[in-house]
């Protein structure tokens, strides 16, 4: 990930860590889910760099976006549905909690959230009970021509 | 480079000294930059043909750019493009295809009027939009008419 990336991650992952959330977890930033699909239990946070994108935004100046994925797992145990409903309902707090901040560290605005459900691939749930949800962070940052 | 290029590779001054021995200041933020040239028609049919006959009239000519604005941010070209439009200050825009200071370097010159707004898109930057006129100007006591403008 890009060194602006990095710095909008980190900045991601202070603000998350720093706010009073329903559950506790502990947010660490990554290039990579740091545990493998198997070995998750208790419930984890991570902070990735998912992507970014440049524009022209005019003859003197490039807009930058960075998506941010906030990433949250936990295997679940024999009330699938139950449990899965509350992990679901933190999830939307996380994203909750950003419509109304913009995390400090950063000079890069806010300007979308996307909520995403990869429970639909086989591998998460029937193979590993786990359930994964994402809130994808979208910033923008306009930077002028070196 | 010769051939085909994209607006992003074209440059927009204006003239902050005189037409006679002008220093074009370049405008970096500018933003889909377009020039307009119309012309008006005068009707010279007859009987002696079926067909309608026009003859060439007046020409007029716009501009309009965008201006990507910066809020907190020292910018000495947006603040004399905004002194200019306030004052209805008759300025000279020069709409090249290559940097002034390269010789070469084509496009229309002419005095324009200068006025803008500003959009304030909700998820995207905030634009001054600029919509120029060609007016009237002399120098010298003399009328300074447009020109396609070639560097030297």
């Amino acid at each position: 990930m890009s060194a602006m990336a990095r710095t909008i991650a980190a900045a991601v992952v202070a603000d998350l860590n720093a706010a009073t959330l329903s559950q506790s977890v502990v947010f660490e930033r990554e290039y990579v889910p740091r545990e493998a699909l198997e070995s998750v239990s208790d419930l984890a946070g991570g902070v990735i760099a998912a992507a970014e994108r440049a524009r022209l935004d005019s003859r003197a100046a490039w807009a930058h976006e960075y998506d941010i994925d906030i990433g949250v797992q936990k295997k679940f145990g024999s009330d699938a549905n139950t449990e899965s409903d509350a992990l679901a309902d933190f999830v939307e707090e996380i994203a909750d909690y950003f419509k109304t901040r913009n995390p400090s560290g950063t000079s890069a605005r806010l300007t979308a959230i996307d909520l995403l459900w990869p429970n639909g691939v086989d591998e998460h749930r029937t193979s590993y009970k786990l359930f994964t949800g994402v809130v994808r962070l979208t910033f923008r940052l306009v930077r002028t021509n070196s | 480079m010769a051939g085909e290029i994209l607006g992003r590779d074209c440059y927009l001054y204006y003239n902050s000294a005189t037409h006679a021995s002008p220093t074009w200041v370049l405008i970096a933020n500018a933003v889909d930059v377009s020039l307009s040239g119309d012309k008006n028609y005068g009707d010279v049919s007859s009987r002696v043909s079926a067909f309608k006959k026009n003859k060439a009239g007046l020409l007029d000519m716009g501009l309009s750019f965008g201006y990507r604005y910066k809020q907190g941010v020292t910018d000495s070209v947006f603040d004399a493009l905004r002194a200019k439009a306030l004052a209805s200050t008759p300025t000279e825009m020069f709409i090249a295809d290559g940097p002034s200071g390269t010789a070469g370097s084509e496009g229309i010159r002419a005095f324009m009027d200068l006025s803008f707004g500003r959009d304030e898109p909700l998820e995207d930057g905030v634009l001054c939009q600029f919509e120029c006129k060609h007016v009237v100007a002399y120098e010298s006591g003399s009328m300074v008419e447009p020109d396609w403008h070639t560097t030297t």
